[in-house]
């Protein structure tokens, strides 16, 4: 599903220059649960946004189902990311002013769906992820494991292939984490291709491959299934 | 301590420089535009109350009633100055006043200025300034004439005035008895010279009769003298020197004080209510919005900009700061903004104010050495800073330290509601002056367009004046042989000028009522219809050369027809205490007078004896340039009349200046509306960058989630648009109704129709949705994973 080669990524600023991927390659197969790791500021968010369609890489190659996306311009990109990814970030990101029911409904609105089965996707997700009686709640009145829970039916209400997460158990404490990591795991096994950075060896058991990251680099692979 | 306090000040409005740029530069404006505005309003204020006995001066104004409805006027009898003046004695002196315009030369140094004939009390009555001369007996001797300092310089250079000698017309000599300091802009006297009434009677000859009203009576009463006792002695004075005429039944005089000529000078229901007073009250409310629409940019930035400086608060409250002293602190803050605007706004105002001079034809003056003046900008720079810094003061200063460290402040959706109140208010203001803007234009437009009647086309008229009278035919014939012009017709007055009304007339069939008509009277001595083009639809043009009888024929113009009743008007007779007249054709409408009333029923007189020639229009030659047709007809009149300056006016121009005063209000509230839109920009500028700013992050998570950046854009402009949209809809209700309002003043007026407000409401949100896209677009374009990154 996914294929980099040779990815570099720079940083330029007016003083320094920040290479954050260098001569990075690895594969994704379809179906697979992958976890990345490594220190702060070694390019796993960097990473991350690539894969995400949220940044162009400086250079290399980067298949997309077998399309070479990494010249892809910004309304190619969004579209491909629209249709195929979703995302989960360590910080939740929900919006403050939309109730849990709205936050979750923006992908499918920006899709087009139609009204009436936005909201029958919408009711399904969020009984997936047990917040239906909070459905009318904003954010701030749900507590972080609620909200990350939310994030999570966010990502998948597109029903997406590929599912991008970034620490999304950070923000957490154990027992909500691994209700996080639970959902995930269930998501994987019904299909959906994931790739996960994270900090926590703990959360990086629940995948079948760690690849460890250093400085751009990729340093090692631990496959554990 | 204050110097502390301005020091922080300083810091926070260094530290947020666009944000002080922003307001500023609204505040500025706004504050120059009042400012210019306000001054206009204290010259009105002025105008005629600065006399040396304004509190006693009144004029002598007439009510009379006709079919019902009561009017003034105030032109008043001849003989009734000298009779109040002996007959009453709580009135202490009297003068008339006419208006006459002469050529007035020192050898061949020859102008043609305006001037009045006075009775003697008028200098001293008023308090005007004698430079030079004698002030006692002032202007009882008929050979004498005063002269203004002004064309004294234009006369006699820079030499003495005094006693020397000026020929007016050509022919009367006059000795300079006295200089007088130019008359004020803000006084309704309007002159270069004074002659006195003798010299009038010598060149009019007497009016001894109470029935013709051509002059204007100004009285001063007596210290302590009510002005209503003498009002109410006076009451019939007219009536009671013709007795027995019936006609005056209803006419009464009263007395009009000083302080109310130029704001209540227009008549309703007889009554003076109107007048400059409106235009002062609308430019009062004007000056106000201006500065209301400043303040509230400063209000909504200060309050958007909430989080920032919640912590500040907190921070303080926490070091001991009491809520007193913050509002202390944020009020200086903006009183320093104002302080900074101000010396800004004079700025501006002294590099705008000959452009607002010459836009609305006024001379205002900025008299730096005027502590009054200072005073009046610290007022204004207290006011705004006071007015803008208030709310937002309290406001911030009411903040709670707990909260506010502990959390940081949400968006607080209470405040944020007020701040589209008062965008919804400042685009009203707004939209109300782009609406009036364009109904004004629109109406001028309108009147403009209107169909003339006559053709305006290389037609010019000369007075007819000096030894132009007794060569007048002679003119007339050279005129014609010289090939410069086509076709000329001698009148008393020129078409776009004033046309006599008379009443009176009787006709076969005629009633009581009918008497009560009145017509324009205009008088042609030939080639009417050839020379100013209009249209004959029945009978013939008058042409006494063919017709010997045609010194008392008359043309009617349809509105005259109809208000005859006639069937079959030509041929038929109409008269007149004093003429007798047959009708010989009928004439298409054309406008006389002001192209702003009705059509009025006109009488086109051939040569009658009762009226003389003092006009030649003539139609230029179109096959030649005009440049020599010009030449070709001055040389004409330098022949016959050498004693004068030849002077020649084009219809078309005259005729153009009669939309002068429309011209200046569209033009002064289009200004104002252009300067409201453009600081109420500045604020939502300031608002669209804000609104961006603080919704970096969730246009991010948009974005992610797969909006667009024309989505994101129209996401922004949303919140924008609904108040504009109810601005819109209160300021059309009320735009409508002044106008409305404004246009009866107009019998020939345009409907106000709904486009005007399309427009408006179309450019408002052109240039609010560029400058809100302005701001938006680099948030909307933004790599969406900066936003989330930075947190
Ligand atoms: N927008 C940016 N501009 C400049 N430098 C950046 C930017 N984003 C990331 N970096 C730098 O690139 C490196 C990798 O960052 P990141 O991918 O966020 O690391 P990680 O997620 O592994 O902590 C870091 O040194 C970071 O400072
Ligand atoms: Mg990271």
């Amino acid at each position: 599903m996914i294929k980099i080669s040779g990815l570099e990524k720079i940083y330029r600023t007016e003083e320094v220059e920040t290479v954050a991927l260098n001569d990075l390659s690895f594969e994704v197969k379809e179906g697979e649960f992958v976890a990345v790791m490594g220190p702060s500021g070694c390019g796993k968010s960097t990473l991350l946004n690539i894969l995400g369609l949220l940044d162009d890489p400086d250079a290399g190659s980067f298949l997309f189902n077998g399309i070479e996306v990494a010249k892809f311009n910004e309304r190619k990109r969004a579209d491909m990311r629209k249709k195929n990814i979703g995302f989960v970030f360590q910080s939740f990101n929900l919006i403050d002013e939309l109730t849990v029911f709205e936050n979750v409904e923006l992908p499918l609105m920006y899709a087009g769906v139609k009204k009436t089965e936005r909201k029958a996707r919408v009711d399904e997700v969020l009984e997936k992820v047990q917040i239906m009686h909070r459905r009318n709640h904003f954010p701030q009145q749900l507590s972080g494991g609620q909200q990350q829970r939310v994030a999570v039916a966010r990502a998948v209400v597109n029903r997406p292939r590929l599912i991008l997460a970034d620490e999304p158990t950070g923000n957490l404490d154990s027992s909500n984490g691994n209700e996080v990591m639970q959902m995930l795991t269930d998501l994987n096994e019904a299909g959906t291709t994931i790739v996960m950075v994270t900090h926590s060896e703990h959360d990086a058991r629940y995948s079948h491959r760690i690849i460890r990251m250093l400085d751009g680099h990729t340093v090692t692979e631990n496959i554990l299934v | 301590m204050i110097k502390n306090y301005f020091k922080t000040a300083w810091r926070s409005l260094w530290k947020n420089r666009s944000f002080t740029i922003l307001n500023v530069l609204g505040l500025s404006v706004g504050m120059a535009a009042t400012c210019m505005i306000l001054l206009w309003v204290q010259q009105e204020l002025r105008f005629d109350r600065w006399y040396k006995n304004t509190d006693r001066l009144y004029q002598v104004y007439n009510r009379d009633v006709s079919s019902g409805v009561a009017y003034t006027y105030s032109s008043t009898p001849n003989p009734m100055g000298p009779v109040l003046k002996t007959d009453y004695p709580e009135i202490e002196d009297v003068s008339r006043t006419a208006e006459g315009q002469f050529l007035i030369a020192n050898k061949d140094r020859q102008f043609k200025p305006g001037g009045l004939f006075v009775d003697a009390g008028f200098v001293s009555m008023f308090g005007f300034q004698v430079l030079e001369g004698d002030a006692s007996g002032l202007l009882e001797n008929p050979g004498d004439i005063f002269i203004t300092e002004a064309l004294a310089g234009k006369l006699f250079g820079k030499g003495d005035a005094v006693g020397r000698l000026l020929t007016l017309n050509d022919s009367l000599s006059l000795k300079v008895a006295a200089v007088l300091k130019d008359v004020p802009a803000a006084s309704r006297f309007r002159f270069e010279f004074l002659l006195p009434w003798a010299t009038c009677i010598r060149l009019y000859g007497q009016y001894p009769n109470w029935t013709g009203n051509n002059v204007r009576t100004y009285v001063l009463l007596k210290p302590g003298v009510p002005a209503a006792v003498v009002g109410s002695k006076i009451k019939r004075v007219t009536a009671e020197h013709v007795p027995g005429d019936h006609t005056l039944r209803e006419l009464t005089q009263f007395l009009h004080p000083a302080s109310k000529w130029h704001l209540y000078s227009k008549s309703e229901n007889g009554q003076l209510t109107d007048g400059a007073i409106t235009k002062v009250r609308v430019f009062v409310l004007v000056a106000l919005l201006m500065i209301i629409i400043a303040c509230i940019n400063f209000i909504n930035l200060t309050t958007a900009r909430t989080g920032r400086r919640a912590k500040e608060v907190g921070v303080r409250k926490v070091a001991g700061a009491r809520k007193p002293l913050l509002v202390l602190q944020f009020l200086n803050e903006s009183i320093l903004l104002a302080l900074l605007s101000g010396v800004i706004a004079v700025f501006l105002l002294s590099m705008g104010l000959p452009v607002f001079n010459r836009l609305i034809g006024a001379d205002l003056k900025l008299n730096f050495g005027d502590f009054r003046l200072w005073f009046f900008f610290l007022g204004i720079i207290l006011m705004t800073g006071a007015g803008a810094g208030l709310y937002p003061a309290f406001y911030l200063a009411s903040f709670s330290p707990v909260k506010v460290l502990k959390g940081g402040l949400q968006n607080n959706h209470g405040s944020f509601s007020l701040r589209k109140l008062l965008v919804v208010t400042q685009f009203a203001f707004a939209i109300a002056l782009i609406i009036c803007t364009l109904i004004i234009k629109k109406q001028m437009r309108y009147a403009q367009d209107r169909a003339l009647g006559y053709n305006k086309d290389q037609l010019l008229f000369s007075p007819v004046e000096g030894d132009a009278q007794k060569n007048y035919l002679l003119i007339k014939q050279a005129l014609l042989q010289s090939g410069a012009v086509t076709t000329v017709s001698g009148t008393q007055n020129p078409i776009t000028g004033f046309a006599p009304n008379y009443y009176g007339f009787h006709w076969e069939g005629s009633t009581e009522r009918d008497a009560k008509s009145g017509f324009y009277l205009f008088n042609t001595d030939g080639a009417f219809t050839k020379t100013f083009g209009t249209k004959i639809i029945a009978g013939r043009d008058i042409d006494a050369s063919r017709f010997p009888a045609d010194s008392t024929a008359v043309l009617l113009n349809e509105k005259a027809v109809q208000l005859l009743h006639l069937k079959d008007p030509v041929g038929k007779k109409i008269w007149r205490d004093d003429m007798s007249l047959t009708i010989v054709g009928v004439v298409k409408n054309y406008v006389s007078g002001s192209p702003y009333s009705n059509t009025l029923p006109v009488m086109i007189l051939g040569p009658h004896p009762n009226f003389s020639i003092g006009t030649l229009h003539y139609k230029l030659n179109p096959a030649r340039p005009v440049q020599e047709n010009i030449a070709a007809v001055t040389a004409v009149f330098k022949k016959y009349n050498p004693g004068y300056p030849f002077e020649f006016h084009f219809v078309d121009q005259e005729y153009a200046k009669k939309f002068a005063s429309e011209e200046e209000l569209g033009t002064l509230i289009g200004l104002f509306s252009a300067l409201s839109i453009f600081i109420a920009c500045l604020g939502l500028f300031g608002l669209a960058a804000y609104m961006a700013e603080t919704r970096f992050r969730e246009i991010g998570i948009r974005k992610v989630l797969g909006a667009s950046a024309s989505g994101i854009i129209g996401l922004l402009a949303k919140d924008f648009i609904v108040p504009m949209l109810i601005a819109l809809a209160i300021a059309s209700p009320i735009a409508w109704w002044l106008m409305h309002q404004w246009l009866q003043g107009y019998s020939y007026r345009t409907d106000i129709g709904w486009l005007v407000f399309l427009i408006a409401g179309m450019v408002v949100f052109g240039v609010a949705l560029i400058t809100i896209v302005s701001q938006t677009i680099r948030a909307a374009l933004s790599n969406p994973s900066k936003a989330l990154r930075s947190q």
